[in-house]
């Protein structure tokens, strides 16, 4: 373990990052290996924002928010070494939807044996399944191509941008046709419209929509979610086999790797340290102010929090246009999700007839039809948590036994939906926690009747409680909704995607930039490879 | 984890190497004994008996099943009566094979279908507004091929029925110790051969009932790997390996079309419309870009590389599938060979290739890359049609 | 003996085509399965005395370009002074009409800043609508398989767009993949004048107002909308018919299409052939393709491509006969009503079709044809089309019976809350559903756009073969509105459609 101090070495760094969120960790180590004086200021004890392990229950280690691993950009482990300073991932295996009273269906690493259980709902879906995989394979190198470089810019007449519009124009054109087709599709349409063309049954269906929602504050139906289930796709075209994975030892081991690759690079990180403000003079950011009243000199100073966070807090709206502020307002945060942690005696039985726990070991998706998920949804627009909620649920401890007891596992929900803004108030959430966790937990009881007697503690985490912890705005768990007005050259708003900000020396390097959220460390290593040839530090 | 097939239980008792693979989801011998070389010559001398249940099988029934077929097929199945059973391939609208297989007509309202790859959805959407129905029965039969100069005899022995008088590619409706069976005289290793479909329920006893009846043929079970000499030297294709379906090829350039595939012969052009047909129009009269051939090895040559590092000539052990380059004697790159063998009867060197058209005609000498103590070395090849065995009691 | 040309179907589309084909020259027959001319605005007598004006009625979105080329003033066409709508919110009403200062006023009464804020948003449209307006009046550049002609007007357009300077450019990319209730949220606070400008936009699509996209169709209506024609789509339906007439083009009434053989002409349900090089189907894409050709015509790529056109009726219409005209707020001078009090209700009233259930909170869109024709019904009586957001096309259990007078008696007390005295007036009235409406209307699903307007049928109307009129068949042209830019009284896709046509 490594510990963290509280106060800086000294006063004054080349580069200050407010946040200590994994791509504040990421582009603080870019930073450092550059040659740059770095501090990250971090002000809960541990870093990691979203992406943190904590130890709940003695024993019992829980990724408290984010729970699996899933486009963390190979070339950034590669680049930072990050294996070296403790980062493992164990791919994800399968994928299981229960159904009460049956078999449910696994989807398996194995093909065969995952055609096999398609077909015991549909043979026309079973013998398509592989086919749509290749399809989406073929269209995730063009999303690779968007996540891996900064946004390009469609209103600019910089050569260096139009040449990017030009090069990405080159990949669709090299589509054939029907490439062509399915991406305009893909980039458009609802992602249950968009399977609905190649499959049929449930619960496959909703299962492979589900990915399209996690996060958003919107259903299935709602036009714009198909895309994302391409990222389930763009693990072959990274060179590995599943996109999908655990940390070992927790979400927040990845958090820790990139901390001790900062530090082995000579970065500083404080912990413990809330900023006050960012320190503004002249619309030239100078440095940070502690809560504590310690001030920090910076040559930039660089923001890994949310958008909202970053100019209504720590920028303050005197510093900015009107304009500016009016857009940042208006970019949707809009948290949507919570999280019901397990500690559990034992693993809980699901009835499902399977023997053994192989298919329990990768994500378990419960959303039996495509009603069930889009009436969550419905009852989340008018301000109610889904009684009946979507929920991803992964067993880590079956994979990772280091972090639970022996015998013992832990359970972590993702639980969609749950709205930030209920319609009693946001600040109402206190009062409607214990309700909320009953929800899940009954949701899961009709999975696995005896739940409720493995439960040795449970942690239920409500958007408000996200926001409370974090310090994301409405507990939005990608720092922004990631709809399509709010992605790539509009990202967090237009003229401001590239990491930069009204304020000069002030710059975002968080998921509220381009391309988003996830654990992808993206936005984190763009932010300062940009920074880096802009001359921005 | 790959499931089992119904003649598992005897399968499993006799596969002393546990060498398997999972074929098609199914869990399939490759070699019963360490060496596949005994189950080869079963093939050839005697006879063997394989367990081929992992094939796709569909039923097409009602009364626009035929309608269906001649729509799907590049084969025109208006000719097949019933009775019959036909080889056959097909094709996307740009006349790029998906898959082949064999169509078996039991009576002109009913089919069966057999492929490579679940083809349920493509059948499925091809019959919009048809009376038909298409059902995936490939868990229900099991199917055993019995292939060899000796199958004739056994399967008399062990079925009723004129087996003797079962002509080539016919079909009858037969019983095996009293369990209904439809037995075709078909086959994948380019010799005598029938395939027995039967119900799960029966596979034991009818698997039981022809291994008795072959006691004093020396019929042994067979698996894979002697089956992929078989079918080099028959010089037959193989889906996954020879080509790839157009719809698991990621680029255009992988597809490959029938006359590409020297399937030209499967492929019926002038009748009514089928999917593919106008691009296989257009092909047929403007060439196509690819042919597919025999290759066989210079001996002399071949040995003469090994004979180089003080060794003797290294035959492959078992048949190859991964693709090695093929070159003109320029020492440009003009095709690739996708599959090939080491014949024990025919003592030759084989491979079957795909070459870019223009390159060669039949009989030139081309050169095919070979490793020989870890250093590449080209080895002359003789273009031939891709068929290197091919007896006469297979049709008789 | 032979036509040049067959035009398939008798709406405002086939009109369209019929007339600019006829003036070219050509000698053209349309082929009109019903006995009345108009298709979505033809009139049919739904109970002994009043007659349904159809179910299409705004022709604010005309295109007077084409008012202009066909010379459809010359025929009787002229345009209202102002067309007046009364949105009914919650406890409010507010009357918009075209004229944007008239409005801002009304709104003022319910808010003053979102008065100021309509100027701006309508300001906004003015700057940006040139070159969307140009792009919706062009025949659309083929995404999927461009050629060099294709690219270049792919590059003329983003080059229009740019031309409207940086941030507006940025903002259109913006606004059009959002959600209408975003949108508008970022306007107004007035619940009642959000829900009046969302309602139109959203019930398009298989979608609410909280569907990401529909303020793509919003952006469409508020760039497109102008002057209506006096008399509505009866008027516009009557002018278009003379000047076809007019040209010269022959008229089939009574004529249903049994099956297309491009090339040659049409064969007719009465076993009589119509032969014509060219042939103009102005119905849906899968009317023509699934049902009128031969499947074994048809590639299987090309097939699954029109199969997959979404086409989901989501809309009934209750037509209602009634014995004194309504009294209106607002001196009676609207002739359109729309009943929606918020965003949400909306939403609400969208939920429940995707389960294939129905609301009993619909959202209206209420017509008044017989101010205008006073010949719909006898005098001093009327005649009010409802149309019914949402309704599924099947029903969980069926449209029964029962489940009809279930919608008609919630949508009767709905209109009876806010034009009092409606209910007792009533004495005959008429319910299609989405179903009967694909019946009697010949329109796949119901869809009233023939095909969903969602962004990637707008993108790609209605597949990558037919996006630019033209079919995998020589001689076979698609104008209606499952073509581009897609449904509703605009004319756009008949004369688009013609000059492809006309090019070859």
């Amino acid at each position: 373990m490594i510990k963290f101090v509280s106060k800086p070495k000294t006063s004054s760094y080349d580069a200050v990052i407010v946040g200590g969120g994994h791509n504040g960790l990421v582009c603080a180590a870019y930073l450092a290996k550059a040659g740059k004086k770095v501090l990250v200021v971090e002000k809960r004890p541990l870093v990691g924002g979203a992406a943190v392990s904590e130890q709940i229950a003695p024993g019992f280690i829980f990724s408290t928010f984010s729970y699996v691993v899933s486009l963390f950009r190979p070339h950034i482990i590669r680049q930072l070494n990050l294996v070296k300073h403790g980062l493992q991932i164990i791919p994800m295996e399968t994928t299981y939807n229960p159904i009460p009273g049956d078999k449910g269906l696994v989807r398996w690493a194995d093909a065969g044996r995952t055609r096999h259980e398609i077909a015991r709902f549909s043979q026309k879906d079973a013998s398509l399944y592989s086919e749509f995989g290749l399809a989406m394979g073929r269209l995730s190198r063009f999303t690779k191509n968007i996540i891996d470089t900064t946004a390009p810019q469609p209103a600019s007449l910089n050569p260096k941008e139009l040449f990017k519009l030009l090069k990405m124009g080159k990949i669709f054109k090299n589509f054939d046709g029907n490439m062509r087709y399915l991406n305009v599709k893909l980039m458009t349409m609802s992602a249950i419209d968009f399977l609905q063309e190649w499959f049929e049954s449930e619960p496959l269906l909703p299962s492979m929509a589900g990915s399209g929602i996690i996060g958003t504050f919107m259903g299935i139906r709602s036009p714009g979610t198909a895309y994302v289930l391409l990222h389930h796709y763009m693990g072959e075209i990274d060179g590995a086999y599943r996109a999908w994975g655990f940390s070992i030892g927790g979400t927040g081991q990845i958090s820790l790797a990139c901390a001790k690759s900062a530090l082995s690079f000579g970065a500083e990180i404080i912990t413990d340290a809330a900023v006050d403000h960012i320190d503004i003079k002249n619309g030239r950011a100078r440095g940070i102010v502690l809560e504590n009243g310690d001030d920090i000199k910076a040559g930039t100073v660089i923001s890994c929090l949310d958008p909202n966070r970053t100019f209504l807090k720590m920028v303050g709206e005197h510093e900015l246009s009107e304009n500016f502020i009016t857009q940042i307002k208006r970019y949707k945060n809009r948290g949507s999700s919570g999280k019901v942690n397990l500690a559990l005696s034992r693993l809980p039985n699901f009835r499902d007839g399977r023997p053994g726990q192989h298919h329990l070991k990768g994500d378990i998706t419960i959303a039996p039809t495509i009603d069930y998920v889009e009436r969550a949804y419905d009852e989340a627009k008018y301000g109610e948590y889904s009684k009946r909620p979507f929920l991803n649920i992964v067993i880590p401890s079956l994979s990772d036994p280091s972090v639970a007891p022996p015998g013992k596992h832990v359970l972590s929900a993702f639980v969609q939906y749950a709205p930030y803004n209920i319609k009693e108030g946001a600040d109402k959430w206190p009062d409607k926690r214990e309700a909320f966790g009953n929800a899940v937990i009954d949701t899961i009881e009709e999975y696995c009747p005896d739940i409720r007697s493995c439960i040795i503690h449970k942690q239920i985490i409500s958007p408000w409680d996200i926001e409370k912890m974090t310090g994301l705005t409405e507990g939005n768990i990608f720092q922004g909704e990631l709809s399509l007005e709010q992605l790539a050259f509009l990202r967090p708003v237009a003229e401001w995607s590239r990491y930069r900000t009204p304020i000069s020396k002030l710059w975002m390097c968080g998921s509220g930039t381009h391309p988003g959220g996830g654990l992808m460390g993206a936005p984190g290593e763009l932010a300062a490879k940009t920074m880096l040839t802009e001359g921005g530090v | 984890m790959p499931i089992k097939s119904p003649f598992h239980q005897r399968t499993s008792q006799f596969c002393q190497s546990m060498n398997w693979k999972d074929w098609a989801g199914y869990y399939a011998v490759v070699s019963y004994d360490t060496n596949h070389e005994q189950e080869y010559f079963a093939y050839r001398h005697a006879a063997g008996l394989m367990d081929v249940t992992p094939l796709f099988k569909y039923e097409v029934t009602g009364p626009d099943s035929l309608h269906l077929l001649s729509r799907i097929m590049a084969k025109d199945i208006n000719k097949v009566k019933q009775g019959q059973v036909t080889y056959c391939c097909w094709c996307d609208d740009d006349g790029k094979i998906l898959d082949d297989g064999t169509v078996s007509c039991l009576s002109q309202d009913h089919y069966r279908v057999t492929s490579a790859e679940p083809v349920f959805h493509w059948f499925h959407q091809n019959a919009r507004s048809l009376k038909v129905t298409i059902e995936d029965i490939t868990s229900r039969f099991g199917i055993l091929a019995l292939q060899g100069p000796l199958s004739r005899e056994i399967l008399t022995h062990a079925a009723g029925g004129d087996i003797a008088s079962l002509g080539f590619f016919k079909l009858i409706d037969s019983t095996i110790d009293n369990r209904r069976v439809t037995i075709t005289r078909t086959g994948y290793t380019g010799d005598l051969g029938y395939e027995i479909w039967c119900e799960n329920n029966d596979a034991l006893v009818v698997y039981d009932a022809v291994m008795e009846s072959g006691k004093n043929y020396q019929l042994i079970p067979a698996g894979l790997a002697a089956l992929d000499v078989a079918r080099i030297e028959a010089g037959f294709i193989m889906n996954g390996v020879d080509y790839f379906s157009a719809n698991h090829c990621v680029i255009n350039s992988r597809k490959s079309t029938p006359f590409e595939l020297n399937l030209g012969w499967s492929v019926n052009l002038n009748r009514d419309s089928f999917i593919g047909q106008q691009a296989l129009k257009k092909e047929k009269k403007e060439g196509s870009l690819w042919q597919f051939v025999g290759l066989e090895y210079d001996w002399d040559a071949y040995e003469k590389i090994f004979a180089n590092f003080d060794l003797p000539p290294q035959t492959p052990a078992q048949a190859w599938r991964t693709a090695v380059p093929v070159y003109n004697k320029n020492g440009k790159q003009i095709g690739r060979a996708t599959s090939g063998a080491w014949s024990p009867i025919l003592k030759k060197n084989l491979a079957l290739a795909s070459i870019k058209t223009g390159n060669f005609t039949m009989g030139d000498t081309l050169h095919i890359e070979v490793t020989a103590e870890y250093e590449r070395q080209l080895c002359p090849v003789t273009v031939c049609k891709p068929m290197f065995f091919n007896p006469d009691r297979k049709r008789d | 003996m032979p036509f040049d040309v067959v035009v398939i179907g008798g709406g405002v589309n086939a009109l369209t085509a019929a007339s600019y084909l006829a003036k070219a020259g050509r000698k053209v027959t349309i082929v009109c399965p019903t006995d009345q001319i108009g298709g979505l605005c033809s009139r049919h007598e739904f109970y002994p005395g009043f007659t349904s004006p159809g179910i299409l009625y705004d022709t604010s979105m005309f295109r007077s370009w084409v008012v202009d080329e066909l010379g459809l003033k010359d025929h009787g066409l002229t345009y209202a002074k102002s067309t007046k709508t009364l949105a009914f919110g919650k406890d409010q009403h507010i009357i918009l009409s075209e004229h944007i200062d008239e409005t801002a006023e009304e709104i003022a009464k319910v808010s003053s800043s979102d008065a100021k804020n309509y100027k701006e948003m309508k300001a906004f449209y003015g700057k940006i609508s040139g070159p969307i307006i140009q792009f919706l009046n062009t025949i659309p550049a083929d995404i999927v398989d461009p050629q060099s002609s294709d690219l270049w007007s792919l590059f003329k357009r983003g080059f229009q767009l740019r031309k409207l300077g940086k941030k507006d450019m940025l903002e259109v990319l913006r606004l059009a993949p959002m959600a209408v209730y975003d949108w508008l949220d970022e306007w107004f606070e007035n619940d009642g004048l959000k829900a009046a400008l969302a309602l139109l936009a959203v019930t398009e699509s298989y979608s609410g107002p909280w569907s990401p996209g529909t303020n793509a169709n919003l952006l469409i209506q508020q760039v497109s909308r102008g002057s209506s024609v006096k008399g509505d789509g009866l008027a516009l339906v009557s002018a278009l018919e003379k000047a076809a007439k007019s040209f010269g083009a022959h008229f089939e009434t009574k004529a249903k299409v049994s099956a297309i053989q491009p090339g040659k002409g049409v064969d007719l349900e009465d076993n009589s052939f119509i032969e014509a090089k060219t042939i103009v189907a102005a119905c849906g894409p899968k009317n023509v393709f699934l049902e009128m050709m031969d499947a074994r015509h048809l590639s299987n790529t090309f097939e699954q491509r029109v199969t997959k056109f979404r086409t989901r009726g989501l809309c009934s219409q209750l037509l209602l006969a009634v014995n004194k005209a309504p009294s209106l707020v607002g001196n009676g001078e609207a002739n359109r009503i729309l009943i929606a009090e918020d965003l949400d209700s909306i939403e609400r009233a969208f939920d429940p079709i995707k389960y294939d259930e129905v609301t009993s909170h619909p959202c209206l869109e209420i017509y008044l044809p017989s101010q205008e024709h006073n010949d719909l019904a006898p005098t001093g009586q009327a005649v009010i089309s409802v149309l019914i957001h949402y309704t599924p096309y099947s029903l969980k259990g069926g449209w029964t019976g029962e489940a009809r007078e279930k919608l008609c008696d919630n949508v009767i007390e709905t209109l009876d809350n806010k034009i009092p005295g409606i209910k007792q007036s009533i004495v005959g009235k008429e319910l299609l559903t989405p179903q009967d409406i694909q019946e009697r209307y010949d329109l796949s699903g119901g869809q009233l756009c023939e095909g969903e307007h969602a962004l990637d049928q707008l993108l790609v109307r209605p597949t990558p073969e037919c996006s630019q009129y033209k079919t995998p068949f020589d001689g076979l042209y698609l104008c209606s509105g499952g073509s581009f830019p897609g449904g509703g009284l605009t004319g756009a896709p008949g004369a688009l459609a013609v000059k492809m046509v006309l090019r070859k």
